[in-house]
């Protein structure tokens, strides 16, 4: 798997490459392949070439040549009837070879062959792997033999080299030497390429975050300049359309805190008691909303740091708090774990949980365990859960059980939706299911600072 | 006549000022308004102010700075009126010498309370001391840090223990009076100004709660000791950031 995995690169550099190397031994390949080729058909002259002009020499009358020569000549060849027993391994290319050469000179021989006997035992790899100590190879005998009449068959031996050139080490010489030459700058162009890239890369993943994205580098050849030059922008028009949301939710705020601010000062001077109870319920209500509002909208967009909290603590401060107004809450006895968290966000996400719970559920028991390397803070209520079917809708914001819409319960709708999108932010995952046992049951998980 | 206090009541915005100055008025004070801080300074040099009460978002010069310069000039309170934003919390860490402050939209009976115990802890011989002037955000005492800006607590290990709503206000009126003795009725008064639920859990209550989150033996007390017959005493030194 691991040899799969490294054969198989997925950076943009690892592939170039991969391909490039690739596309480099195929080319090695095909131009090894035409050399041997060519090498090997000049052997093929080179064994036929001899014997013929042997056969040339002793038959030619026109020749105008030494005796002793011609004798030497006459003397090596064999004459017999028949074909004479062949020596070695049929050689039809060297027998083809010699029948173009003997055409050439103006012979025209009925039929020839041609056998190669080569020392024992090294066939074809001394051929090819050549000699490495340097030692002479062993000669390699060629029988040719013409027909030259019906019943006349000249035979001559000749000995010729094997081809000796050292082609596997001149393969591997060689290619490391081009691969040197081209991948070695491949290496370098591919990882500037792929610098800027993995600069975006980890740049966009920060898009959005309270601490904005740094701007990317803008270096490498244009069109990757031209991607940085545009992340960049992109990412000074987000930052400004999140600046502007942060700028006008705040100004929302104020601008409706200030006629809320008015109505409430007004509303003191109504004589009558229940319309100036019911009018400043209202005027309240409408403040919570406002409130729940601008908390979505900035959930996540807090600029400190996260601190290492103790979770247990932040519950017992919470439910202490409740307990204190006289709200009907039960703990478990919780154990200490610290987590990484902005502890004002869980602590809101929990006084929601906790709010609820009280409001839908009669009461609200809080607990805390440990899951391996989660901590998972649990709030449950004896109330009547929700439909299997509409859990995921409840996290949605404005959305509140069709019951509960009436005026004594009140609420947004986005008590939940807030707390999904701290835990969210904080790295959390929330839940909620129905127990067993009857009422409902919120989760919320945060990772251990381990 | 003579015997009602004068407040100055400063906010841009007609709205909230006009009914605000009025309903005071029918409190029982007299009431000069602003609407931004130069007019403010007019009336503070002309008249005998006894408390201020302070919009913080103004055009121009805002609340805070104003604060700031009625501050140095002497000991006049200020009551700032903020909207419940991100900085409000801030706010109240910062130094700007406000004696507390009320979220908008604020009931004006709660406000009227407030202007009242203000006044009397300014004018009734110092039954309670007051709120030293100017808050800070972090106060380290023996190992331990407070944060005044999310109410959180933390020991030498640097891990936050947040703290509920009393216990912060209980251990912030100590941290900002250490090495006095505070009696159980001042300590009320110190910590339960701000909003209108009570917390009907004793002073008695609190303190042993807040002992145990500091790993105060109880016994033993070395942070928050007793005094006989008089109240608790924070005996450790504080330094503000």
């Amino acid at each position: 798997m691991a040899l799969i995995g490294w054969m198989r690169p997925r950076t943009l550099a690892g592939q170039t490459i991969l391909v490039v190397a690739a596309s480099l031994a195929l080319v090695q390949l095909i131009s090894f392949s035409l050399y041997y080729l060519t090498q090997r058909n000049q052997w093929i002259t080179v064994a036929a070439a001899p014997g013929v002009i042997r056969i040339l020499e002793a038959l030619d009358p026109r020749e105008p040549a030494n005796p002793f020569q011609r004798n030497r000549a006459v003397r090596s060849l064999g004459v017999s009837t028949e074909l004479p027993p062949m020596r070695g391994d049929d050689a039809p290319e060297i027998a083809a070879r010699a029948d173009e050469l003997f055409r050439t000179a103006g012979l025209v021989p009925l039929e020839v062959r041609a056998a190669v006997d080569e020392p024992q035992g090294r066939r074809r790899l001394p051929r090819i792997l050549g000699r490495a100590n340097g030692q002479s190879p062993p000669r390699i005998q060629v029988q040719l033999s013409v027909k030259l009449k019906p019943d006349r068959w000249v035979t001559v031996f000749t000995r010729a080299a094997p081809i000796a050139q050292p082609i596997f080490q001149r393969v591997v010489v060689q290619t490391l030497f081009f691969y040197g030459i081209v991948l070695i700058p491949l290496v370098w162009f591919t990882r500037r390429l792929a610098a800027p890239l993995r600069a975006l890369t980890s740049a966009t993943t920060r898009v959005g975050t309270p601490e904005g994205a740094p701007p990317v580098p803008e270096i490498g050849p244009d069109d990757v300049r031209g991607l940085a030059t545009a992340f960049n922008a992109m990412q000074d028009r987000i930052r400004s359309m999140l600046e502007e949301k942060d700028h006008m939710l705040g100004a929302i705020g104020h601008d409706l805190r200030t006629p809320l601010t008015a109505l409430r000062v007004r509303a003191e001077s109504v004589p009558d008691d229940r319309d100036r109870e019911r009018m400043v319920a209202t005027i309240e209500e409408m403040q919570r909303m406002l409130d729940d509002i601008l908390s979505l909208a900035r959930v996540g967009r807090d600029r400190e740091p996260p601190q290492r909290v103790d979770l247990a603590a932040l519950a017992d401060a919470a439910l202490d708090d409740f307990e204190d107004m006289g709200m009907p809450v039960e703990r478990s006895e919780m154990q200490r774990a610290v987590v990484n968290v902005h502890p004002r966000a869980i602590r809101r996400a929990l006084t929601n949980l906790i709010e609820n719970a009280v409001k839908y559920g009669g009461q609200a028991h809080v607990s805390l365990r440990v899951d391996r390397d989660r901590a998972i803070l649990s709030v449950a209520d004896n109330g009547p859960g929700i439909p299997e079917d509409r859990i995921e809708e409840m996290l949605q914001p404005f959305t509140r059980m069709e019951s509960s819409r009436s005026r004594d319960t009140g609420g947004t709708g986005l008590g939940l939706a807030i707390v999904r999108a701290i835990a969210s932010a904080e790295a959390g995952q929330f839940q909620l299911r129905n127990r067993a046992e009857g009422g409902l049951l919120a989760e919320l998980s945060l990772p251990l600072v381990p | 006549m003579s015997t009602r206090p004068h407040l100055l009541l400063v906010d841009d915005e007609a709205a909230i000022r006009e009914p605000l100055g009025s309903y005071l008025q029918r409190s029982g004070f007299r009431v000069s308004e602003a609407a931004n801080a130069a007019e403010a300074r007019k009336i503070l040099a002309g008249n005998a102010i006894e408390l201020v009460v302070l919009d913080v978002m103004m055009p121009g010069e805002d609340g805070l700075s104003l604060c700031r310069s009625i501050r140095e000039q002497g000991e006049m309170p200020v009551i700032l009126l903020t909207a419940r934003t991100e900085e409000t919390d801030r706010i109240v860490g910062l130094e700007m010498g406000a004696d507390d402050y009320v979220l908008k939209p604020f009931s004006p009976r709660e406000l009227v309370a407030r202007i009242k115990t203000i006044l009397r802890r300014a004018g009734g011989g110092g039954t309670t001391p007051r709120e030293t002037a100017g808050g800070a955000s972090l106060y380290r005492f023996e190992g331990w840090t407070l944060r005044a800006d999310d109410w959180t607590l933390s020991g030498p290990d640097e891990v936050a223990i947040p703290l509920s709503t009393a216990d912060f206000r209980l251990l912030q009126a100590f941290v900002t009076h250490p090495r006095q003795v505070l009696s159980r009725d001042q300590l009320l008064d110190l910590t339960q100004g701000r909003e209108a639920h009570a917390f009907d859990r004793s002073i008695d209550n609190q303190i042993s709660r807040l002992r145990r989150k500091l790993e105060d033996d109880a016994r033993a007390p070395s942070l928050i000791k007793t005094v006989w017959g008089g109240g608790y005493m924070f005996a450790a030194d504080v330094t503000r950031e």
